[in-house]
């Protein structure tokens, strides 16, 4: 008896302590990310380490904002985020969509070919894009990163779409079509309110993944009126500086888009992730 | 005036035929049931008729309009699904007005005309509910009443009572009934459930593989069904079939069951008028279909059109007695009075009225009397 007692709590402390390191393993980073954000940079390069700031400060956030390209970097990701975003919302939606309800010639070819376009590395793709990208005179533009970043973004979503729109009964549009809708009528008014929760969730998947992207940002833009703060950040780098107090400011007001938009639909999000699992 | 009607419909799916050439029409006020197993076509039909599925050939008139290429929302119907297809995210009061806000009805026409339907179904305290709140009995009011408060010419019912459990399934089908007779409205239903078809209908297609066996009235398909199909799959328990020849003998002829040549065949002698309409040619193969409510006891032992037999089993339902027996070496049913309550082996003399006799063909199947 005693020793069952005694071999239960151990898995409870074993599996806590599971948790635990994979919690510091994610979190650690931030946290010291945030610390660093604090120091000043005679506390940050120091022989002795410090593990909070003896004296915090607020001057890298201000500097980094007042004294760099920071702001127009945010913008640039903020337009380049919001054109993917709105690209996949409105294409992928319907592909989705048809892909979910329509019986079509090469359905299942086409499905399979998105999801065989994302077992390439990036990189195998980024020297095809920019010669097309090229040839478009899209180099450097914004339009041309976010036509980019569909190129990868869009199998996902078309394919978690397609999850969401997979639950809805296919009699919903045939009821809608005879109530007086058209098919794309049908779609708007009857099914998307009824996928709102998976589209909001799919949306934040692609924002995000837009808004984190590196190594597209870098080969395809060239100019500050394009580059993404990915990018921008990685650059303040010098030859003979490494700005870490600023760095780390930069990379906190980076994510805290992020953040917000994740708390705003948190809830959203995981209803929208789980209702394919659980059928209301 | 037809309310509609259809002439060699054919729909292909690839190299797949499932309609195939289909010709019907349906009064106005008329209430047409598709019947048939799953697999045979009905819906696929319906949905044709719905302008949700393309035809590949053939003609659809709804009302004096050719149909074929006007859009679901322009052909003035309206239809209930089996799933009932009721708008999750809207309360049943907009589920109901959808139909007249997509055709820009004004707002107090919307409203009477849903509080009008809502009270003709019973749903008048439910409008504010979202389907999820419903039961399954409600749900399918609110898309009866969905479908009723557009006022189409024409109502499709896509197995609407297949979901529902046997009690309320039965509460419903009296219930479309009633509304069918006091709004008059033109229905076609397809369901695979006989019952419903022969309470339910004015008119009966029973379907198999996307071609129409049989399309007349109810008596007509259980009194008179055309082939074996129809014969078998109209009427519960089902009919009899016993193979059998036509003997000509002398003036009148006899039906001799059971396989040429076999010891046990019974021969049972008919009267001139129940080969009426078929060639007597003698010696010609049959199907003879006896309807086991079609069955009675016989007193005082074998004659006529009667013959003997023993018990094999008997299940008592309540209602009714079936004892199951073989005659000519082939099983058989009967239908009997529920006092009548016989033991295993008991000798027992069935008779039935020759009018009640079905022969078809044994090649064909078609009927032949």
């Amino acid at each position: 008896m005693a020793s069952l007692k005694r071999s239960n709590r151990m898995k409870t402390v074993g599996a806590y302590a599971v948790a635990f390191f994979f919690l510091f393993f994610g979190l650690a980073p931030i946290v010291w990310l945030i610390i660093t954000s604090l120091k000043p940079e005679h506390e940050i390069v120091n022989r002795t380490l410090t593990y909070y700031p003896h004296d915090p400060i607020l001057t890298n956030y201000v500097d980094i904002w007042n004294q760099s390209s920071f702001p127009t970097l945010m913008m640039n990701s903020f337009i380049t985020t919001t054109m993917t975003v709105v690209i996949c919302v409105v294409i992928g939606t319907l592909a989705a969509y048809s892909f979910s309800q329509y019986r079509f010639p090469g359905k299942h070819a086409l499905l399979i070919f998105y999801l065989v376009v994302r077992m390439f590395p990036a990189v195998l793709m980024i020297i095809p894009l920019f010669l097309i990208l090229r040839a478009f005179g899209l180099l450097d533009s914004h339009l041309g990163l976010a036509l980019a970043y569909t190129s990868f973004l869009m199998p996902l979503f078309i394919w978690m779409m397609k999850g969401f729109f997979d639950t809805v009964p296919v009699e919903l549009e045939k009821a809608a079509r005879i109530d007086g809708c058209t098919r794309v009528g049908a779609l708007v008014r009857v099914i998307m309110p009824l996928v709102r929760n998976g589209l909001a969730a799919t949306a934040i998947f692609v924002a995000i993944a837009a808004w984190n992207e590196y190594m597209f940002a870098l080969m395809l833009t060239t100019s500050s009126g394009s580059r993404t703060w990915p990018v921008g950040l990685q650059l303040m780098i010098g030859e003979f500086q490494l700005p870490w107090g600023l760095l780390a400011a930069g990379g906190i007001i980076s994510i805290i888009p992020v953040i917000i938009l994740f708390a705003l639909v948190q809830q959203t999000m995981v209803r929208g992730l789980t209702a394919g699992a659980v059928k209301g | 005036m037809k309310a509609l009607s259809l002439s060699n419909v054919r729909k292909r799916f690839g190299q797949l035929e499932v309609l195939k050439g289909i010709d019907l029409s349906l009064d106005d006020g008329g209430f047409l049931v598709l019947l048939g197993p799953s697999g045979c076509g009905k819906s696929t039909l319906l949905s044709i008729i719905a302008g949700l599925e393309e035809l590949t050939d053939g003609e659809v008139k709804i009302g004096d309009r050719v149909a074929n290429d006007l859009h679901p929302k322009d052909r003035n119907i309206a239809m209930v699904f089996q799933s009932y297809a009721l708008y999750p995210s809207m309360s049943v009061r907009r589920n109901l007005a959808f139909g007249l806000h997509m055709r820009r009805v004004d707002q107090a026409t919307q409203a009477e005309a849903v509080e009008r339907v809502a009270d003709l179904l019973g749903i008048a305290h439910l409008l504010e509910r979202r389907p999820a709140q419903l039961s399954g009995g409600q749900r399918q009011r609110v898309a009866m009443g969905r479908a009723l408060v557009r006022d189409p010419e024409l109502f499709l019912f896509d197995e609407p009572l297949s979901n529902l459990d046997a009690k309320l399934r039965v509460q419903m089908r009296s219930e479309i009934k009633k509304l069918h007779n006091r709004l008059k409205t033109t229905i076609v239903y397809v369901t695979h459930d006989q019952v419903e078809a022969m309470t339910l209908a004015t008119s009966i297609a029973v379907m198999r593989e996307g071609e129409i066996q049989q399309n007349a009235s109810p008596s007509e398909i259980y009194d008179r069904p055309a082939n074996l199909f129809v014969a078998g799959f109209v009427g519960s328990p089902q009919m009899n079939f016993l193979d059998g020849r036509i003997v000509a003998a002398g003036s009148g002829a006899s039906l001799e069951l059971g396989h040429e040549g076999r010891a046990d065949n019974a021969t049972i002698p008919l009267p001139p008028d129940a080969l009426a309409g078929m060639e007597a040619a003698d010696g010609r193969p049959v199907v003879a279909g006896i309807r086991p409510e079609a069955l009675f006891r016989q007193e005082g032992g074998a004659g006529g059109l009667g013959f003997g037999t023993k018990v094999d089993l008997v299940e008592i339902t309540g209602a009714d007695t079936i004892v199951s027996f073989t005659i000519a070496g082939q099983e058989a049913m009967a239908r009997l009075s529920a006092d009548f309550k016989p033991s295993l082996g008991d000798d027992l003399t069935l008779a039935f009225d020759p009018g009640r006799l079905h022969l078809f063909d044994r090649e064909t199947s078609n009927r032949l009397n």
